[in-house]
């Protein structure tokens, strides 16, 4: 089942509709367990795959408990490298052989959405240890972890806005209009992964199939003008599948979660509008990018502002880069994604040095004015909409493949 | 917690809807029926290509 | 708590470099120039050290959340320093 199936759709619209019927607190969040539950049933191919994130999530939530206690830097720290070392043996991660045998990586091991849970695993522990939990019992870990409207692609929410649901599961949508709404929310949602995010994959699909034909040397003598043509239709297309295919899945589960009182946190405001890609990172897949900024930035830049004042402001540049970096190689274990977190590093970095280059040569007072300017803002957007665009095209794990492509466009033709 | 609030999901969705009620239902059940269930029809393998990659 | 506003307006002046600013508790980063992500860690480490208290990355980041204010912020001060509001 997916969640743009009509079973799911079907069945997301009647647990909606009688989730509040049921009396009291137990019976709901019973109801919703047993959701997650079957939920979980449907993702999880094998018993390995079952023991292994039984491991994962119980393991956590046991540190987590005993941080809260007795909070232990050493501890802490100990758990989350076995943790990330767990995560790149589970995710199949082929550097892995540079220091450990190959064959740790053949298991039949899968966890769909287990990057993520990751992420909420790293979240729940680190703000435990600093007293930020309320309520972390076993069942409400559980269930924040493997919640169906965010175990499949995010939204990374944080536990303490779980806890809200979990500790009074009321409706939010507080007249017919929100609801009107939330269920118009996830029609447009399914409109636009399944229709839209769909038809611009076929675009993206067919134009870069030509062009590897091309490389290939299967067509022969295409003018260069179709070339350019085919090319900014791939160029293009994959972006803008991957912000509807991705927007539409959010505006799914977001709307579908609202029906049963959980507010799942926004992850998209315009991405295509930013004007450099720190602003693009605010905007596209937000939850992802705040958690980089909450547990990887701030952490790294704040031991600097306090051990090295005066080289913090260079530091915060490498920090950047390292931030956007680690979430572009997060994505998946193939080399491609290592050049996608590359060009996303370079991207923030520089925009960031670029704030400090024109504070540094006009003050803020030069900054604002600089901000407000309606002619810097287009071009700024434009010109990081297709730096955006460039970060994509390592996006498709096959790297050869996109190099051939892009060799096409220069005339030369790859060795078939 | 980080609450992400500063994003409040179509404004002018929200404006429209509370002072046009009857036309909002109208609205959801247009998209529903002729656009949403096409939408599933199209694509009916669902193939979320986002998730797959996880 | 005027103390406590009268001391961290001392930390505000020192990180934003404006001696002309104002604590008023509705203010808001957008209020004040500069109060981006990378300021915002030099003010905390700056009232961490002055107020000699300890902020979590939960309140770091809950404090950039657009509901929060420099109101929330002085009384999340004082409920360190044990003082009420």
């Amino acid at each position: 089942m997916s969640v743009t199936s009509v079973e799911f759709i079907f069945l997301l619209l009647v647990c909606g509709a009688f989730f509040f019927q049921l009396p009291g607190r137990r019976s709901r969040l019973a109801a919703f367990s047993v959701a997650n539950a079957l939920v979980l049933a449907l993702l999880i191919p094998n018993l390995a795959s079952l023991a292994a994130l039984s491991v994962f999530l119980l393991s956590g939530y046991g540190v987590a408990m005993l941080l809260a206690r007795r909070p232990s830097s050493l501890l802490l720290t100990g758990y989350l490298a076995a943790l990330v070392a767990t995560f790149l043996v589970l995710k199949r991660y082929e550097f892995i052989g540079l220091v450990l045998p190959m064959s740790l990586i053949q298991h039949p091991i899968d966890i769909i959405g287990l990057s993520y849970m990751l992420f909420r695993q790293i979240h729940f522990l680190v703000d435990a240890m600093q007293g930020q939990i309320e309520g972390g019992t076993l069942p409400a870990y559980l269930n924040y972890q493997l919640n169906l409207f965010g175990i499949l692609s995010g939204p990374i929410q944080r536990f303490q806005d779980f806890h809200e649901f979990w500790q009074t599961p009321q409706p939010l949508l507080k007249d017919r209009h929100e609801l009107l709404k939330a269920i118009l929310r996830i029609n447009l949602g399914v409109l636009k992964l399944a229709a839209i995010g769909a038809m611009c994959f076929y675009a993206y699909d067919v134009s870069s199939s030509t062009l590897e034909q091309v490389a290939r040397g299967f067509i022969v003598e295409m003018p260069m003008s179709r070339k350019l043509i085919y090319f900014a239709i791939m160029f293009y297309a994959l972006p803008a599948h991957m912000y509807f295919n991705f927007s539409g899945y959010c505006d799914i589960v977001i709307g579908g979660a609202l029906l049963l009182g959980i507010r799942m946190p926004e992850n998209f405001d315009q991405p295509y509008l930013a004007r450099n890609m720190i602003d693009y990172w605010n905007r596209f897949h937000r939850s992802l990018s705040h958690w980089i900024r909450d547990y990887i930035f701030m952490p790294l830049y704040k031991s600097a502002v306090e051990r090295t004042p005066t080289l913090a402001e260079p530091l915060s540049i490498l920090f950047m880069f390292v931030a956007l970096f680690l979430a572009g190689v997060w994505h998946g274990s193939t080399l491609n994604w290592v050049a996608f977190g590359m060009l996303n590093g370079i991207g923030v970095a520089t925009a960031k040095l670029w704030e400090l280059l024109i504070v540094r040569a006009r003050g803020r007072q030069g900054l604002k004015t600089y901000m407000k300017s309606s002619g810097v803002r287009l071009a700024a957007i434009a010109v990081n909409l297709n730096f955006a665009c460039l970060t994509y095209l390592f996006f498709p794990t096959d790297m050869a493949r996109t190099f051939r492509i892009l060799n096409a466009m220069v005339g030369g033709s790859w060795p078939s | 917690m980080a609450k992400n609030t500063k994003i409040t999901w179509s404004k002018r969705l929200d404006d429209y809807g509370r002072r046009h009620p009857v036309q909002m239902l109208l609205l959801v059940l247009f998209v529903t029926i002729f656009l949403t269930v096409p939408a599933l029809l199209y694509n009916s393998q669902g193939t979320v290509v986002l998730y797959q990659a996880f | 708590m005027d103390e406590i506003r009268e001391q961290a307006q001392e930390v505000f002046h020192d990180v934003f470099g404006d001696t002309d600013l104002v604590l008023r508790d509705d203010m808001t980063a957008d209020d004040v120039d500069g109060w981006d992500s990378t300021a915002h860690i030099n003010l905390i480490v700056a009232l961490e050290k002055h107020f000699g208290v300890k902020f979590a990355m939960a309140e770091i980041s809950r404090m950039k959340d657009e509901d929060q204010n420099v109101g929330g912020l002085l009384q999340l001060i004082a409920k360190k320093l044990g003082r009420s509001g």
